[in-house]
């Protein structure tokens, strides 16, 4: 019943959301890496071109996406206060959770979407293209000695000289080329991100979206900086280290001008599944405590605001 | 819900803060239609929202077809509950709107759909009506919407927090007709109002609140003979005001006479307002005494209230 009361949910904000106004507002932000990459383009020596890799990710999983969660799931429960449709959800059987529910999977197919569409948009209609759709990293990558990236397979090898031998063939771990680090970053943002704007809409219900911007500069922008324990707590942690990894980057090979990241602390120690695993535990801890909130509180529709 | 009753209430307070909005309420009420009465911030909201498991009590406890509402799924589907607030987000069709709460009960969306299509065809709004935007409809448009949802899912109680607010009078009928039918076919129903004569023709029965209590409860009889005999001001202008107010004073039912500096003026205190209309035509003309003017209390149910609440503070 709580799936079926969360899809009728999600199927009723999804159309709503497809009205002119929102839709022209969010075309606009689909709309932006892209005219960003063509001004740098335009520039010429404005931005080295390897650069852009690391640009886009914050501009599409970093602007894209969570400008779109944030016109759509910070007020989610501030709008059913707001335009006194709360008494209606509030006396159906898990109706709290099945706005809930519906209006966070409304968040992350709009920011998955709108990811998507960036991309698709940015590579074919910028320099980026040229590339081939792949971006070097900042610098070049020194040659991986590292066992653990390397597969190791034995082969037998035929030689007129020497006659047949084994020989072990080493198969250097791929990386991901950008517009596909990029596709997962944008999904893995977009259930992220929705979840923990899940959480500030329903704490603070009164001004939501204030209290979204502070925290998304201060905590995911700021503090998930620091090269500290701190910063474990953070979405932006474990994405940057997960799209490093995805791209077969190194630490060592950042710039000087990215050398203030150049802090092992600044990355996560674990693998990408580790990564993976802790961003589920996170999304679930936001949502749980969320639902728990809208189900003990009572909310006064008409009164207190 | 034959056996537990529609509603019981024991001891319920609700405090928001140091405000209180329903203040040691008791009362319990098979099933059958009733109508809360009460002037604005009465605190007949407030209790709706209890009832329908919005709110918590802060002391006391209610039940609601025998179960505790606050954060009971089950009792919930068999609620139907109109706010009295105006919708206000208004980006979908009537139709979408009634079909979304219907879909929330559990049911499929093909299924809700046809319910929806039933309530609204119950509460008279026209097919194309019902799929045009909700910014589009005026406020009794929007009133059926909200009653529409209430009902689309047939459940057993209906709760509805001024249903009759900006209807015309043609639909104010309908709905009267609407909700005569829905208790003739045996259900609950709770309607509250600021207007007695609004849900007298639905309800048999009727609790009265002010500041939270529960002042009164009976039904329409018993509530008219309270308005005609809780103390009433009665207003006259007699060029003989003093020789009346003797006579008058003399009369068991008046509590008190207040002659006015002009000599002409006559306020008068009646506990028995309809002796004292019925008395008053003898006794002028047996002492040859003639009046201008007369005028009394409205009948309304806000001087009910006000007399009551006199009455409750042992001021009358």
């Amino acid at each position: 019943m709580l799936i079926r009361s969360s899809l009728a949910v999600f199927r009723y904000e999804f159309k709503k959301s497809l009205s002119l106004g929102p839709t022209i507002l969010w075309i606009c932000v689909i709309a932006f890496p892209t005219v960003l990459q063509l001004l740098i383009d335009q520039a010429g020596n404005g931005i080295p071109t390897e650069f852009s890799g690391v640009l886009l990710v914050g501009t599409i999983p970093g602007a894209v996406c969570l400008l779109t969660i944030l016109s759509s799931m910070a007020p989610y429960l501030n709008a059913e206060l707001e335009g006194n449709t709360w008494p209606y959800v509030a006396v159906r059987p898990q109706g709290k959770t099945s706005i809930m529910l519906g209006k966070y999977l409304v968040s992350v197919t709009r920011s998955i979407i709108a990811g998507f569409l960036a991309i698709a948009l940015v590579f074919p209609s910028t320099s980026l293209n040229e590339l081939n759709r792949d971006i070097p990293p900042p610098i070049t990558v020194r040659p991986t000695t590292d066992a653990s990236s390397k597969s190791t397979t034995w082969s037998e090898v035929t030689n007129d000289d020497i006659g047949t031998e084994q020989v072990m063939k080493i198969k250097k771990n791929k990386p991901y080329p950008l517009w596909l680090s990029l596709v997962i970053l944008v999904i893995l943002s977009s259930f992220c991100y929705s979840s923990l704007l899940c959480l500030l809409g329903t704490i603070m219900h009164k001004r939501p979206m204030i209290l979204a911007i502070i925290y998304v500069l201060l905590v995911e922008g700021v503090i998930s900086l620091l090269p500290a324990v701190v910063n474990a707590s953070t979405i932006n942690f474990y994405l940057r280290s997960i799209f490093l990894r995805l791209m077969g980057w190194e630490l060592t090979d950042l710039p000087n001008a990215l050398s203030f990241i150049n802090d092992p602390n600044m990355f996560s120690q674990f693998s990408t599944m580790g990564d993976l695993l802790s961003l589920a535990v996170l999304c679930l801890i936001f949502l749980f405590t969320a639902n728990t909130l809208l189900r003990n509180r009572e909310y006064h529709v008409g009164e207190t605001l | 819900m034959e056996g537990a009753g529609m509603l019981q209430i024991e001891n319920l307070t609700k405090l928001y803060g140091v405000v209180i909005g329903v203040n040691d309420m008791s009362v319990e009420l098979p099933s059958g239609a009733y109508g809360l009465l009460g002037p604005n911030g009465s605190g007949k909201t407030t209790l709706l929202n209890i009832i329908t498991g919005q709110l918590k009590s802060t002391v006391g406890e209610v039940r609601i077809l025998g179960e505790r509402p606050w954060k009971n799924e089950a009792v919930l589907k068999r609620i139907g509950f109109c706010s009295a607030l105006d919708i206000l987000q208004t980006k979908t069709t009537g139709l979408e709107w009634v079909t979304l709460y219907t879909e929330m009960l559990g049911f499929r969306h093909k299924i809700a759909v046809d319910m929806a299509h039933k309530a609204l065809d119950r509460v008279g709004l026209s097919g194309t009506d019902r799929i045009r935007g909700i910014d589009q409809y005026s406020r009794g448009m929007k009133q059926r919407c909200k009653v529409a949802q209430a009902i689309a899912h047939e459940p057993e109680i209906l709760l509805l927090d001024e249903p009759f607010s900006g209807l015309d009078p043609i639909a104010r009928y309908e709905l009267t007709n609407m909700l005569t039918e829905w208790v003739q076919e045996g259900r609950g129903l709770l309607i509250s109002s600021h207007i007695l004569h609004e849900v007298e023709a639905v309800c048999e029965s009727f609790l009265l609140m002010m500041t939270g209590r529960l002042l009164a409860s009976g039904t329409v009889n018993e509530i008219y003979d309270l308005m005609t005999n809780v103390p009433k001001n009665v207003w006259i202008r007699s060029p003989q005001a003093s020789k009346l107010a003797v006579v008058l004073q003399e009369l068991d039912h008046v509590a008190g006479i207040g002659l006015h500096e002009d000599q002409e003026g006559l306020d008068v205190i009646t506990t028995d307002a309809s002796s004292f209309y019925t008395q008053l035509p003898g006794i002028l003309r047996a002492e040859s005494l003639r009046i201008h003017e007369m005028q009394s209390e409205d009948d309304s149910l806000d001087s009910v209230f006000e007399k009551l609440m006199q009455l409750h503070r042992g001021e009358l």
